[in-house]
């Protein structure tokens, strides 16, 4: 009897051990609120350093498309350097952006001129500030809304400044990593303007993944869409202030 | 015979010029493919420098048709009526050492005109010739950069060699560009070319601190120097100098960009001795006001002035301070658009008044040369005048095919600048217009350009003089009412250009 009891006892404790753990990543998930997940989504595709290649392909409602291969640098959340490698006819092209200041070099002008952030980054569906402004965190104020997929989160972002390129964001985070799987971009009319799809999750350094492929579409004119396809990525890279100046630009 | 050894002595220095930048060619292709090949073989050896090593190719055929004006009155250059041009050219940098990269920006041009035509004196009748083959050869070399830079510490920078430097926030005109051959305020890109320098940079987070000395260059060939910071002997057996110094101060200031120039000028480019001049800039996004709107000026001081008084006594060294100031806007449209509005004030512009002087005075002149050679039984050979400078040589561009309008000699502009981007996806437009606030006058004209893909662009370029009313031009005696515009020897001009990039 006693023993029977210390057996009952055991797997009573056992199944509640069982369910605990089994519960407990849902129940931790579950706990996590809009800006945690923000901060990952940061984290995960604007990481506070990095040094990348990547390849943006643009495909227009003719058919055609558009390629340019890329080099980013990011030093914190407000610098950021992009050269453009190719093709041949904007190869020498560079993009800085430092805090709300940025500037385009061009090469044939030989100096560097400011733009304004809301420009189209280069002939794609992505803006200026989709691409060198990945700063959620400071831009946006969150909200958890309801997700109609069970596996994932949905993160509702309203901009804190008329300066930022959307009035309104939506994100779906997998509930397993928090990697994000889409998200809708939204004007100040309530209209849609774009949505991304993330997809090709890789370990570009150790311990840090992020979506290989991001497709930006444009709600507006459905048969466009862009591509950006990262093909290297270094979190462990590190570059001097002086990168991040405009006089270095064009050198 | 002393014509003949001269044709033959700048025969020999156009094919050494030549030479020397074919060589540079394989030069830089030798760098370039070995940079290639240590960018595979260390694929982290860039993180000193910013980027790593590149060269592109591009080559380009252009066509330019001019329609003349003949001023009996005026003095004005041979223009030709057409011009073709083949183009190739190589730009790019390679990495050396780990902190010592070279840059360069080179052309190889095959360039023809045709029909030059002026006015031939005493009766007026028009002389079609086919130029000065000096000056207009079938082949040319053009190397619009050329420079090294040393990083030894990302905070230092010293750079040696041809390279153009623009420090003012100007977008159509610079005023404080004292260094390199000034560029067209109808398009900006015509002029690529640098000055011969030695700069050294210290470089931090929010300022940039810059010296340079620039010698200047007296005589060049295919935009080689061939006579640099030459020591001239006048008569009183007093040596001059042909250099420029400057130094800038940097400060990157909440969303404004600012500058603090100061120059020293020793003949270079013009006639003014031992001349400091002072300049600044600023330019910042107007956030408060439009997020899309930016504005910038620049404004350059200087005491006395290279250019003549109207009465053509010299102000070289005239103790009376003249500013030259630029003003100016651009907006950034949603539909990728931009609109630049740029006021130009130059204190050492003619008013009214001093252009009509320099007028009278100058078709005296011209008059009093034309009858003096006309005796002599020689032909006449005028002066270019207001629109025919400038280079450090002296030269306009070697190699481009369209420059209307560089210099502008009274004192208020507005310049204005139409761009639209990706209009029809592949189309980009432009609209340029350089207004005379004295008289009402200007010159203007689109440029269209189409890129069916990423190897090949084509693009249309017209323009065109007018005089809104002409009531509003200046009366000067024996020419009647001209606007300032109409001194210039090209009205219109159209062309066109095929590029292929690769």
């Amino acid at each position: 009897m006693k023993a029977r009891l210390i057996l009952h006892f055991s797997v009573c404790v056992g199944s509640f051990a069982f369910i605990t753990l089994a519960v407990e990543p849902v129940s931790r998930a579950a706990e996590l609120t809009a800006d945690a997940l923000i901060e990952k989504y940061d984290a995960v595709m604007g990481p506070e350093n990095f040094e990348s290649s990547a390849r943006m392909t643009a495909k227009r409602e003719d058919g055609t498309t558009r390629i340019y291969d890329m080099r980013f640098v990011k030093k914190g959340s407000e610098k950021f350097r992009i050269w453009f490698k190719g093709p041949a006819s904007v190869a020498g092209q560079e993009v800085l952006r430092v805090g709300d200041n940025s500037w385009v070099y061009l090469p044939n002008l030989k100096r560097a001129t400011r733009i304004a952030n809301r420009d189209s980054f280069q002939g794609g569906d992505f803006n200026n500030a989709d691409v060198l402004r990945v700063n959620y965190k400071a831009d946006y104020t969150g909200t958890l809304g309801r997700s109609e997929k069970p596996d994932s989160y949905l993160l509702e972002l309203k901009s804190k400044s008329p300066n930022t390129s959307y009035d309104v964001i939506k994100l779906w985070l997998r509930k397993s990593d928090t990697m994000p799987i889409r998200g809708e971009y939204f004007g100040t009319s309530g209209k849609i303007l774009r949505s991304a799809e993330f997809s090709d999750y890789k370990e570009f350094s150790k311990g840090y993944k992020r979506p290989a492929r991001v497709v930006m579409r444009n709600e507006l004119i459905k048969e466009r869409f862009t591509e950006l396809v990262t093909q290297t990525m270094s979190v462990e890279a590190s570059f001097p202030d002086q990168r991040f100046t405009l006089p270095d630009l064009g050198k | 015979m002393l014509s003949q050894m001269t044709q033959r002595i700048n025969k020999k220095t156009s094919v050494f010029s030549f030479s020397v930048v074919v060589f540079g060619f394989c030069f830089g292709s030798f760098f370039s493919s070995l940079a290639f090949a240590q960018e595979e073989s260390n694929p982290k050896h860039c993180l000193i420098f910013a980027s790593s090593s590149a060269w592109n190719c591009s080559a380009a055929f252009r066509g330019d048709f001019v329609r003349q004006r003949f001023n009996e009155t005026l003095p004005a250059p041979e223009v030709p009526s057409r011009t073709f041009l083949v183009d190739f050219n190589m730009t790019g940098k390679s990495e050396l050492l780990t902190n010592l990269r070279v840059h360069a920006d080179v052309d190889l041009i095959a360039r023809r005109s045709w029909d030059y035509k002026r006015l031939n004196f005493p009766n007026d009748s028009v002389i079609t010739t086919q130029g000065d083959s000096s000056d207009n050869p079938a082949y040319r070399s053009s190397l619009y950069e050329l420079y090294a830079l040393f990083e030894p510490d990302p905070e230092y920078q010293l750079t040696v060699g041809k390279k153009r430097i623009l420090w003012g926030s100007g977008l159509a005109s610079n005023p404080t560009d004292l260094l390199n051959p000034s560029k067209s305020v109808l398009d900006p890109a015509l002029e690529r070319r640098g000055a011969w320098l030695a700069q050294f940079e210290h470089i931090l987070e929010k300022d940039t601190f810059a010296v340079f000395f620039a010698p200047g260059v007296i005589e060049d060939k295919n935009t080689l120097p061939t006579d640099v910071f030459k020591y001239k002997t006048d008569s009183s057996d007093r040596r001059e100098s042909h250099s420029l110094i400057g130094a800038r101060w940097y400060h990157l200031a909440g969303h404004a960009d600012l500058n603090l120039m100061a120059f020293y000028s020793d003949s270079f480019k013009d006639p003014q001795v031992g001349a400091w001049k002072a300049g600044a800039s600023w330019s910042q996004s107007l956030l408060a006001l439009s997020k899309q709107l930016e504005g910038h000026a620049e404004i350059l001081l200087q005491q006395g002035s290279a250019r003549n008084a109207s009465d053509g006594s010299s102000r070289t060294k005239s103790k009376q301070f003249y500013t030259t100031l630029l003003l100016g806007s651009r907006y950034d449209f949603e539909n990728e658009s931009a609109l630049i509005f740029e006021f130009l004030h130059q204190g050492e512009g003619d008013s009214r008044d001093d252009f009509i002087q320099r007028r009278t005075s100058e078709a005296g002149l011209l008059r009093s040369q034309m009858i003096a050679a006309a005796r002599a039984g020689q032909s006449s050979s005028v002066t270019p005048v207001v629109f025919a400078q400038s280079s450090a040589s002296g030269k306009s561009s070697q190699g481009e095919a369209g420059r209307t309008v560089s210099a502008l000699g009274m004192q208020n502009y507005l310049l204005v600048n139409y761009q639209r981007y990706k209009f029809n996806d592949d189309l980009f437009l432009s609209w340029s217009l350089v207004h005379n606030l004295h008289d009402a006058s200007g010159f203007q004209g689109p440029l269209l350009q189409w890129t069916p893909n990423q190897t090949l662009s084509l693009t249309l370029t017209a323009n065109t003089d007018y005089a809104l009313w002409p009531k509003t031009g200046m009366h000067v005696d024996g020419l009647g009412r001209i606007h300032e515009f109409e001194l210039n020897p090209v009205t219109s001009r159209v062309g066109f250009e095929i590029k292929s990039f690769f």
